[in-house]
């Protein structure tokens, strides 16, 4: 169960960060409310 | 909604070990997934009310791609953001539905879409992309990429009204006059949220939604 559990959670780790990075390469999230970047996304 | 993120973030870092920049990049990602599905779903539902279901999606993902490399002036808070995005394209959806069917024939609609999209296409050029601080875009390379993408878009966005206006032609059914109105809906307010007008209304909106939610 603990496995399955840790299973799911690594496959909405892995699609979450998929969005955050292609969210990244974009000007804004979705439609008119943009929440702060991580600064690990950042561009310097 | 960030709150909903966060806790779905931390349960995910504990669980995996994961340190606070891979939290803040789930939490993210999560934000934004959730936000995508939540405003579709409400708009799907209200324009399902209002029998336009079809015509709001296509004014929310006309706008929301656009606005992916646009950019554009920004609500406070999601829940703002979700309310404002319903009430413009249910709204759009419904007034173009009934113009189209009452008031506004193939010429009319014609010199509108033309319109829009000259004017659509000087305003992107000169203003495009128009960052938040939230999100700065500094580097010239990426301003110049995004540009290039909005304009992209655009020309996408006016193939597809060619496309539908044909097919209204063509077999003389309203609805494709309808939709290719509606892609005009979506196009004119993301524009318009690149101006600085679009700057002072939303904030307008959104300090009187504030103001009544208080």
């Amino acid at each position: 169960m603990k496995k399955l559990n840790t299973k799911i959670l690594s496959l909405v780790a892995t699609i979450t960060t998929l969005v955050a990075a292609s969210v990244a390469t974009s000007a804004c999230v979705w439609f008119t409310y943009q929440p702060e970047e991580p600064k690990s996304l950042r561009e310097e | 909604m960030e709150n909903l993120s966060n806790s779905i973030a931390n349960k995910i870092a504990s669980e995996l070990n994961m340190d606070n920049d891979k939290k803040e990049v789930i939490a993210y990602g999560t934000f934004a997934l959730l936000q995508t599905f939540l405003s579709i779903f409400l708009v799907l539902v209200v324009g399902h009310l209002f029998h336009v279901s079809v015509e709001a999606i296509i004014i929310l993902f006309t706008a929301s791609i656009l606005r992916k490399y646009s950019g554009g002036v920004h609500a406070s808070s999601p829940g703002r953001c979700t309310f404002i995005g319903v009430i413009i394209c249910v709204g759009q959806a419904v007034l173009i539905s009934n113009l189209a069917n009452s008031f506004i024939d193939f010429n009319i609609a014609i010199i509108i879409m033309l319109v829009t999209f000259i004017w659509a296409y000087f305003m992107i050029y000169m203003l495009a992309p128009v960052d938040s601080s939230s999100k700065p875009i500094k580097k010239k390379e990426k301003r110049q990429k995004m540009k290039k993408g909005s304009l992209i878009i655009l020309s996408v966005y006016f193939a597809i009204t060619i496309s539908t206006t044909i097919l209204y032609v063509n077999f003389e059914k309203a609805i494709f006059l309808i939709y290719a109105l509606c892609v005009s809906g979506g196009i004119v307010w993301q524009v318009f949220t690149l101006t600085k007008i679009g700057h002072l209304s939303l904030r307008k909106i959104d300090a009187f939604l504030n103001y009544i939610i208080k």
